[in-house]
């Protein structure tokens, strides 16, 4: 009954949404953000089937882009502001499905195909690979097409991460689908991370600490931006059998309890590493999908150091906001950019300041439309109005802001609506939002720069919390482009003495 | 007593107890106790309480068993607990009561037809698809679940028994034949509807029946335990798309085999096999079975399934444990073959013998039919069923029940009884004479307010209040909410829920919709349909909806369309054919790309199997269409439909110059052409063929019989090959056409693509290198391939993209460099090989396996169909059917292989 009533619920909130929004004209949220940061598409050439799996900045404005057909493609004058006709070489042919591609130091091309990262190079020098090694292959592939493998560029160790989709969606029936592996810089394979479920991008983070997206089914309620750490369990157990050949490992841990919540369930298992975000479903988007860290320093604007994640379905990046607190990573995402043109899945910086976008919609629809896609978003060097970090305090949140906000604006409660919700943590196939409460927010402090934001509101471990500003404005005027945050929180800070 | 719940009704509605405004639980009561028929009243309150009824009797009946007639006319309260059924007898002294209740016995099997129940042939292999049947397709929304399966909690599997339906005695009461025409059809035989058809098939009704009446397997087996030699088999023309769908066929035809043998029956084209019966086991011990097929193959024992090698594949073999006692055990396999050629055996060991094939003196059948538990011949005895004739007219029995030819008579008006309510059949203790329902005080007492104030049923219901009241009499509730209530996840039953295959939806597509302003949202010709006939929009939803017959869809449909009216609904606009164009281009590929998920006639999308597009003008009224399009989980929370128009604002501003109205009404307009609807582009899949030009391909991927680390290789020769690199091998050898990868370049890329072109060489299985002391030895099994002790280690490329494959086998690296050499007719393949490292034994090459003839020193001739040369240092020998050359490390050779 409860449950229902919440379905409901939501949906008069829907309801009332879409209301509101049918009056809004003029710019479309798409062309707001455009303004801040256009989208650059780049043409391409007849007869290249570019649905990208990951993307790889090369020197010299050279890009190598892997594709789901099993191609790695180098692509000059992306860079360009114009980009009329960027130059395809292909690479490499006939792979299985690279999702993960960078070039080493050591100069060569390391690829994740389903079944192995292949080092890839090329002796004659005239752009085509001629010598294919395989790398690693410790893990197991049974031909169902949901076993993918995401590969990760090195982390802070130089190891590769590689995330293996369980077979189907409920399943392991092949060695480590369902896991986090490392593989070494001499190709060894260390399982190091169960409870994997459907990956749809892997990166680190500025510290170098590896990050992979999770998508809504069994044990996911929603999609997750969840942490890879050595010997840690992220949620689903469905591969825990392969406990038996990690023998770096040890036993298998006992098996959550499904219909639970992953805050209770946490507080059982010691090797249970929860989510560090939350993407509200039909919220944020429907599908996560790659990461990418922006490294740029400022080049791309306000957000250093943050990441970008894409969402397939909805075609579009997303930002999220980390923090640690009581060592455990947490934090809030953001809307960021719509309106890409296939279905996102690999996102990738470059030190000049673009992220690139590489989309696809090939057995999965996206809003895009189109059947796969090659983007560059750039920053226009106007600074939108946004939020920029949401960190947990002891008691409620702190907000920062790109531009200072209208002080009376921002202290008025009525700016500001604020819920949390959580997800049943099952093995059924993801969940409706549950256990609501909106507590009030009970004191806002502006600081006198007008930079931050403090609330007093009461926090709950294992909720998403929802809070939406549509009250506060800049000092010039403006509403927030996106007034929104959805903050995932694990733990509650310490009062700062 | 009826239950905990005034509301908590044995025979109807079950486990929720809704109570929307406007009817109160003594007013359901009334109408499931079919309280109108002695007590007659208006037509506006009959139409009201819309009465149960109970079952059809007579020749129009169903065949039960006199020994549960009797038992069941003599105490139905004692025979199950809640039944709508009175106890009719209590007034008749207990001395003679056994009398009465076999005289009435006796006239209703007078009215029965003269032909026996329908044959249903004991088949324990069927327990295990009728159990699946039973928990998955929606028996167990009203019925208790019988087997707590993996997944399920103690705790949900309890609530779950606690408030259902009761099935009681049915081995004992039911032919299996009269069971299976029940199922078919129940609204036929119960016309109240509370048990609706679930639109099975005859195989599926015999499953379920089976299941149901599983005691009578055992008993049967206690009866006639001789069962005669062989399997049945039956036999499908056609294609098969897995093992499910032998639950949906009509077997072409059948018989008798003497073992397990794919050629039983040996026609051209596609078809499967079912074969059934006894598998008598000699000893106690264990056994372990290994079933190898092309293509899909799955084996039962007792009901179980062991081993599941389902789907589309080469040669493939799988093997399983199983601990058995001596004695017979069901038996099932089922097999099915789509193209190319097929394999199917199956092989058993056991204590003191090893693996063979199974023997035909293992293989028994029954003969008999099943048969009810405890049933022994009856005698019909005219002048009893006279005697009951009188008994069933004087306790009025006619007046719930037709179909006998008895004239019902009628008690007091229900309208002239409000000051008698302590009386009757609402007495605490009721007289002779008055039928005694077995009620608690909560429901005697609901009763007796309804009865008292039964003058306010004449005012009609208002429409939500008929919608709530039917969705509560019908249980319309255990599997759809509406306005909050009801539905899988309120009911605790959510865990039955479940997807066909692997349909990628989560809960929407295992749930059924909500019922929220459902009749603003179905057209009124659908609902109908839908609640009269069932439908299947959503084949990728386990649960069925139900066929509740024409008459009370009639009224719900008319009672949902004017309580969801909507005074803003806006009129449906005419399509004109530029529209329907432009609906097209949305639709499809270059447009929104719909058909990524949604299906269209017969064609998958390219993902998910979302709705067909080809129903939806049938089913959906203009006006949630519009609202649905710009925020889809408004409507549907949850679901995984996304807008493309979000906020309003289309994301393709290309079309229609990215105007929202415009774009969706374009849509419309496209989907009332219905399935006649020029086909949405991106759909027509065409062959997708890697062509081989002046340069060698190369195509990883799942290859067909060269596993999952499949390289294939097409050279402009027209020769090519497929090295696993699984099995560090080469797999496969092919002529002319090298490729065709639209499985994996178009949908998700599902599945094992087969090589395209001709002449196909099929190289053995398993590992092709190996250590042996002893040359004569048996080929060994691979190592586990994680074990790293065996590794691929990958390819370089020529200047012509030609691959030298290298691999580690223990100590030693191959390097195999293959070259195409093109004949006159014939394609030569010369594979160098060159050995380094160390070997601590001695390592030799498995070259091909089968009928080998040795020919001139070196050459040999395999099958007629492929030549061998070896220019090695050592001696090429035949071992068994095993051609195998020893391996000089270091050292080279070629290896020539022409066909």
């Amino acid at each position: 009954m409860f449950r229902m009533t919440v379905l409901f619920r939501v949906m008069t909130l829907a309801l009332t949404a879409l209301t509101a929004a049918v009056s809004v004209s003029a710019a479309t949220l798409a062309e707001r953000e455009a303004e801040y940061y256009p989208l650059t598409t780049l043409p391409i050439p007849e007869g290249v089937v570019l649905e990208a799996g990951s993307i790889a900045v090369l020197p010299s404005q050279r890009l190598a882009v892997s594709t789901r057909l099993g191609d790695i493609y180098f692509v000059d004058g992306a860079f360009a502001p114009k980009p009329e006709h960027p130059k395809f070489t292909r690479f490499a042919a006939g792979l299985h499905e690279v999702l993960g591609v960078f070039q080493g130091r050591d100069g060569w091309f390391y690829a994740t195909q389903r079944g192995e990262i292949t080092r890839i190079k090329d002796t004659n020098g005239d752009d085509r690979a001629d010598v294919f090694e395989t790398f690693a292959d410790g893990w197991g592939i049974g031909g169902d097409y949901h076993e993918y493998a995401f590969g990760s560029k090195p982390d802070r160790d130089g190891n590769i991460w590689v995330v293996l989709c369980l077979t189907g969606s409920f399943t392991s029936e092949n060695e480590f689908r369902g896991w986090g592996l490392r593989v070494t810089p001499e190709g060894r394979v260390i399982p190091s991370t169960s409870g994997v479920r459907s990956p749809g991008g892997i990166a680190t983070n500025h510290l170098g600490d590896m990050f992979y997206t999770d998508n809504q089914g069994p044990w996911n309620g929603t999609c997750w931006l969840k942490p890879l750490v050595p010997g840690g369990f992220v949620g689903n157990p469905s591969g825990f059998k392969w406990y038996s050949h990690a023998t770096n490992l040890g036993a298998a841990p006992r098996e959550p309890a499904s219909n639970s919540r992953i805050a209770t369930e946490r507080a059982k298992m010691k090797e249970f590493v929860p989510p560090a975000i939350g993407f509200p479903y039909n919220k944020m988007g429907q599908s996560a999908s790659g990461i990418a860290n922006d490294f740029t320093g400022g080049k791309f604007g306000p957000f250093t150091n943050q990441l970008f994640v894409g969402d397939q379905t909805w075609s579009t990046v997303m930002r999220v906001f980390l923090e640690k607190v009581n060592g455990v990573y947490q934090g809030a995402c953001f809307p960021f950019r719509e309106g890409l043109a296939s279905g996102t899945l690999s996102l990738e910086f470059a030190s000049e300041g673009v992220l690139f976008a590489g989309g696809t919609d090939r057995g999965w629809g996206a809003r895009g439309g189109q059947p796969f896609a090659l983007q560059r978003l750039g920053w226009s060097g106007r600074t939108p109005f946004e939020i920029h970090e949401m960190r947990a305090r002891s008691d409620g949140f702190e907000l920062t802001f790109t531009q200072p906000v209208d002080a009376t604006a921002a202290a008025d409660l009525k700016s500001y609506t604020f819920e949390n919700y959580t997800y049943i943590y099952q093995s059924n196939y993801g969940s409706p939002e549950v256990d609501r409460a909106k507590p009030p927010i009970e004191a806002v402090t502006v600081a006198l720069d007008g930079l931050s934001v403090r609330l007093r509101v009461q926090l709950t471990p294992g909720h998403i919390h929802e809070l939406k500003l549509p009250g506060v404005r800049s000092r010039t005027g403006d509403s927030l482009l996106h007034p929104v945050g959805y903050y995932w929180l694990n733990e509650i800070p310490s009062a700062t003495p | 007593m009826l239950g905990a719940s005034a509301v908590t009704w044995a025979d109807g509605f079950v486990h929720v107890a809704p109570r929307p405004a406007g009817f109160t639980e003594g007013e359901l009561l009334l109408g499931e106790l079919n309280c109108v028929v002695c007590h007659t009243a208006p037509p506006a309150i009959r139409q009201r309480l819309n009465s149960r009824g109970a079952p059809v009797l007579g020749a129009g009946g169903l065949q039960v068993t006199p020994q549960w007639l009797r038992r069941w006319l003599a105490n139905p309260a004692g025979a199950k607990a809640g039944s709508g059924m009175p106890d009719v007898l209590h007034g008749v002294p207990e001395a003679q009561r056994g009398e009465v209740a076999d005289s009435l016995t006796q006239f209703l099997i007078s009215l029965a037809p003269t032909t026996a129940p329908a044959a249903v042939r004991a088949d324990p292999s069927r327990v295990e698809s009728g159990r699946v049947l039973f928990h998955s397709i929606g028996c167990v929304s009203c019925h208790a679940p019988q087997d707590r399966e993996a997944g399920v909690t103690p705790e949900i599997f309890e609530r779950a028994r606690s408030v259902a339906v009761p099935l009681v005695d049915l081995a004992t009461k039911y032919p299996a034949g009269e069971l299976v025409r029940f199922l078919l059809d129940p609204v036929k035989h119960r016309p109240g509807g509370r048990m609706p058809s679930l639109s099975l098939t005859e195989t599926e009704a015999t499953s379920l029946a089976t299941y149901l009446l599983r005691e009578q397997l055992a008993d049967i087996e206690r009866r006639s335990p001789a069962a005669v030699a062989g399997l049945q088999f039956e036999y499908f023309a056609g294609r098969f798309d897995g093992c499910a769908d032998f639950e949906k066929r009509q077997p072409t035809s059948s018989g008798i085999a003497a073992t397990v043998d794919p050629k039983v029956t040996s026609r051209p084209g596609d078809f499967g096999l079912r074969f059934q019966g006894i598998l008598m086991v000699p000893a106690d011990g264990e056994y372990a079975f290994s079933l190898n097929s092309d293509d899909g193959s799955q084996l039962y024992l007792d009901g179980q399934r062991l081993i599941d090698i389902d789907g589309e594949h080469p040669p493939t073999e799988r093997s399983a444990p199983a601990k058995l006692k001596a004695g017979p055990h069901g038996f099932s396999l089922l097999f099915y073959q789509n193209g190319g050629g097929y394999e199917l055996n199956l092989r058993w060991s056991g204590p003191g013998f090893s693996r063979q094939e199974i023997p035909a003196s293992a293989f028994r059948h029954f003969a008999r039919p099943m048969l009810p538990v405890g049933e022994v011949a009856e005698t019909k005895d005219p002048v009893k069923a006279a005697q009951g004739r009188d008994w069933f007219t004087k306790l009025n029995c006619a007046s719930c029940h037709e179909g006998t030819g008895v004239t019902p008579t009628t008690g007091r008006p229900l309208l002239e009884l409000s000051a008698r309510v302590q009386a009757g059949c609402l007495a605490d203790s009721v007289p002779a004479g008055a039928p005694r329902f077995d009620l608690t005080t909560a429901q005697r007492q609901a009763l007796r307010e309804a009865v008292s104030g039964a003058a306010r049923l004449a005012e009609p219901l208002s429409a939500a209040g008929q919608v709530a009241q039917t969705m509560t009499r019908l249980n319309c509730y255990a599997c759809h909410a509406r306005d909050g209530v009801g539905g899988p996840l309120e009911s605790g039953r959510a865990d039955w829920f479940r997807v066909v295959g692997e349909a990628d939806l989560g809960d929407e597509g295992r749930l059924p919709p909500h019922l929220t302003a459902v009749g603003a949202k179905l057209k009124p010709a659908w609902l109908q349909q839908l609640l009269s006939e069932g439908t299947k929009v959503r084949p990728y939803m386990a649960t069925r909806m139900p066929r509740f017959g024409a008459t009370h869809a009639t009224a719900l449909q008319a009672a949902l369309l004017q309580a969801d009216q909507r005074a803003d609904a806006a009129a449906e606009p005419v399509a004109t054919a530029r529209e329907g164009k432009l609906g097209w281009k949305l639709v499809g590929r270059d447009g929104l790309s719909c058909i990524a998920c949604h299906t269209f006639t017969t064609f998958g999308s390219t993902g998910i199997p979302a709705l067909g597009l080809d129903a939806m003008a049938r089913r959906l009224q203009w006006d949630w269409f519009r609202r649905y399009l710009p925020d889809p989980a408004a409507l549907r929370p949850g679901t995984r439909m996304p807008t493309f128009w979000p906020e309003g604002h289309a994301v393709n501003t290309a079309i229609l110059g990215g105007r929202t109205d415009a774009q969706i009404q374009a849509i419309w307009a496209w989907l009332q052409d219905g399935p006649k609807a020029e086909v949405p582009t991106g759909l027509t899949r065409g062959r997708h063929e890697l062509v081989v030009d002046a340069e060698t391909v190369i195509y990883r991927n799942f290859i067909e019989g060269a596993g999952s680390r499949a390289i294939g290789v097409g050279y402009p020769e027209h020769a090519n090959l497929a090295f696993d690199a699984n099995e560090l091998r080469l797999a496969l050898l092919w002529q002319g056409s090298f490729i065709d990868i639209s499985r994996h370049s178009t949908d998700r890329g599902v599945g094992y693509e087969p090589p395209l072109g001709d002449h196909r060489i099929v190289l053995p299985a398993g590992p092709a290198f190996a250590a042996l002391t002893d040359a004569q030895a048996a080929w060994p099994a691979a190592p586990d391939r994680l074990s790293g002790v065996n590794r691929f280690l990958g390819y370089t490329l020529d200047a012509q993209q030609r691959p030298t494959f290298r691999y580690r086998i223990g100590g030693v690296t191959v390097e195999e460099t293959p070259r195409p050499r093109a004949g006159e007719v014939d394609l030569t393949l010369v594979r160098h090989f060159r050995f380094t490292g160390t070997a601590d034994r001695p390592l030799y090459l498995r070259v091909a396996k089968g009928a080998i003839v040795a020919g001139a020193p070196g050459e040999f001739n395999v099958e007629q169909k492929l030549k061998v040369k070896f220019d090695g240092p050592g001696t090429a020998k035949i071992v068994g059917s095993e051609l195998r050359v020893p391996v000089p490390v270091p050292g080279e050779f070629n290896l020539e292989m022409t066909w």
